[in-house]
């Protein structure tokens, strides 16, 4: 029973910081010392749907890059997973950790980097630049989600199939990629999501060029009006709530009643 | 038979080729400049940006809040985490959201709940100022861009909390509770139980759990950019203003904090690549227990 109590604390004080968020996304006046908004409306959303602030189009600039960044980390990623998932070869274990390093040297530690080799290739300031930038702390996830369920799948009914006379290109396609769609999917997910999230990459390398949804909401955030910082707020979770839910719907047909292949760090 | 160990190679190729030339390569033109290497002003190999940038008063401050944060942010989330895994119990099915929502939530809209949160106008002042507790919000204490670093300690930790019992959860199967329900019957207290059954069964979880938050909390740019101060600021956020200073003589100096960056994150590679391996000897062993 104490138990229990105990959990419903600690998720109360888990959801309780959402709240001033959605109140103030609804609260046109909010004046000290009130506990409740004076007033609601939805003065905060007309302006950031009407043209001028760009809301709409730097969320669909980050959409549509997340987007692209998760295409090409399910290319490059899809068959790295597999080899490192189900074959030893030498230079195995230097590859996993490559693969692990961006998921915990920070983007200032190389984006500087990054920056200085791309001034000296004209990437800087665009799309293309900032695209390329996002697959360093994107692709890991990916690699080691595919990589996960690649070793759990292991070789057997491949073999099957390979020995039933199915070709090698064949066998992979009607047995191991089915198989692999839910880390596929789980990997999509959390690629999409890092690359829309990024802030400092995108600011460096785009350059104030490439306007994602975190590059628009900064200034909003230590602004005066916080109406439209909590909208616009709630717009960038909206964008990647949008996505995980596509995912995971896609994810139970996919899988049945299999469990999903969550975070595989 | 060269065919064979070749394949392999072709399909980790475009990876490695990927993180190679945007990681790796980076990661070197960042050490040599950080030794002047085609710096503005600088003529061949020199230690002087290491110089300048460690003997510069505010790097010290910077490097103590950084480290500060990121150890209180590490050591809260293991152990908030580790309860909160113990209380979901068989539940965590029900209780979905709390790892969905940390993950759709980016930081810099976590540093925004804090602000509105626990900023001196913020729900929590006005909740005491309703209850007779303050008169104006001067009074309120200060947890946001605050000296020791609440504001972000607060942030990572709504952000962390749910992924370190996440990690820890798998661990958590019919194997740990029954140790845990023999231990209970031969008169261990709960909290003796937790101490000397559930935490050494567990902590190969935890312990890699935390090795992510440190190297992230240690890194991260956007939360104390938000919630910091202007002096001393955390060591991401100084290596960016002397990246983007007018005077380009100074890039050097961001390089080699970028470094110092990169050192405290490979040392967190190492504790969680060590704790990795020893959760998967631990998850084998769960496995058995749940089986036997």
């Amino acid at each position: 029973m104490a138990k229990r109590a105990a959990l419903r604390i600690a998720v109360s004080a888990f959801l309780l910081p959402l709240l001033p968020l959605v109140l103030w996304a609804f609260a046109p006046a909010w004046p000290w010392p009130r506990l409740l908004p004076a007033r609601l409306g939805m003065q905060a959303w007309q302006y950031l749907l009407s043209p001028g602030p760009g809301v709409l189009q730097a969320a669909l600039t980050s959409a549509g890059l997340a987007l692209l960044v998760t295409l090409a980390c399910v290319a490059i990623g899809l068959p790295a997973g597999l080899a490192l998932g189900r074959h030893t070869f030498p230079g195995r274990t230097a590859v996993e950790v490559l693969v692990l390093l961006p998921l915990l040297v920070p983007p200032m530690a190389w984006s500087v980097g990054v920056h200085y080799l791309f001034v000296r290739l004209g990437l800087t300031d665009s799309l293309a630049g900032v695209w390329l930038a996002h697959l360093v702390p994107a692709l890991p996830y990916m690699v080691r989600t595919v990589g996960a369920a690649a070793a759990t799948l292991g070789m057997r009914a491949e073999e099957v199939g390979r020995t039933l006379g199915a070709g090698p290109w064949q066998a992979f396609r009607l047995i191991t990629l089915p198989r692999l769609v839910p880390a596929l999917l789980a990997g999509s997910a959390l690629t999409f999501l890092v690359s829309l999230s990024q802030y400092l990459l995108t600011l460096l390398i785009g350059g104030g060029a490439v306007s994602t949804l975190p590059v628009v909401l900064m200034p909003f955030l230590t602004g005066a009006d916080r109406s439209l910082a909590a909208a616009l707020s709630l717009v960038f979770c909206g964008v990647g709530a949008l996505f995980l839910w596509l995912t995971e719907l896609l994810l139970r047909r996919a899988a049945g009643r299999d469990r999903a292949p969550w975070l595989h760090l | 038979m060269m065919k064979g160990r070749l394949v392999p190679w072709l399909m980790v190729g475009p990876a490695v080729l990927v993180l190679g030339a945007l990681f790796l390569v980076p990661l070197a033109l960042v050490l040599l400049q950080s030794f002047g290497y085609q710096a503005v002003g600088s003529t061949g190999l020199t230690l002087a940006p290491w110089k300048s940038a460690l003997s510069d008063p505010e790097f010290m401050g910077a490097l103590v809040l950084s480290f500060r944060v990121a150890l209180v942010s590490t050591l809260l989330a293991m152990a908030l985490g580790l309860g909160l895994a113990v209380l979901l119990e068989r539940n965590a099915g029900r209780y979905a959201f709390l790892t969905r929502l940390p993950l759709v939530v980016p930081h810099l809209v976590v540093g925004y709940l804090v602000l509105l949160l626990l900023g001196r106008t913020g729900l929590m002042a006005r909740l005491g100022h309703a209850l007779g507790l303050l008169a104006a919000p001067e009074q309120f204490p200060v947890l946001v861009n605050d000296r020791f670093g609440w504001g972000m300690i607060l942030a990572y930790l709504w952000k962390e909390v749910p992924f370190v019992a996440l990690m820890v959860y798998p661990l958590l199967g019919r194997g740990t509770a029954a140790w845990r329900d023999a231990a209970r019957t031969l008169g261990a207290t709960p909290w003796q139980a937790l101490r000397h059954v559930i935490l050494p069964l567990t902590w190969p979880a935890v312990a890699a759990a935390g090795a992510i938050i440190f190297a992230y909390s240690f890194g991260a740019f956007e939360l104390p950019l938000l919630l910091g101060r202007s002096y001393p600021r955390a060591l991401p956020v100084l290596a960016y203003q002397r990246y983007i200073d007018p005077d380009l003589g100074r890039r050097p100096e961001a390089m080699a904090i970028a470094l110092v960056l990169t050192l405290a994150a490979l040392a967190a590679a190492a504790c969680y690549l060590v704790s990795l391996a020893r959760m998967e000897r631990a998850l084998a062993s769960v496995r058995r227990d749940e089986h036997g």
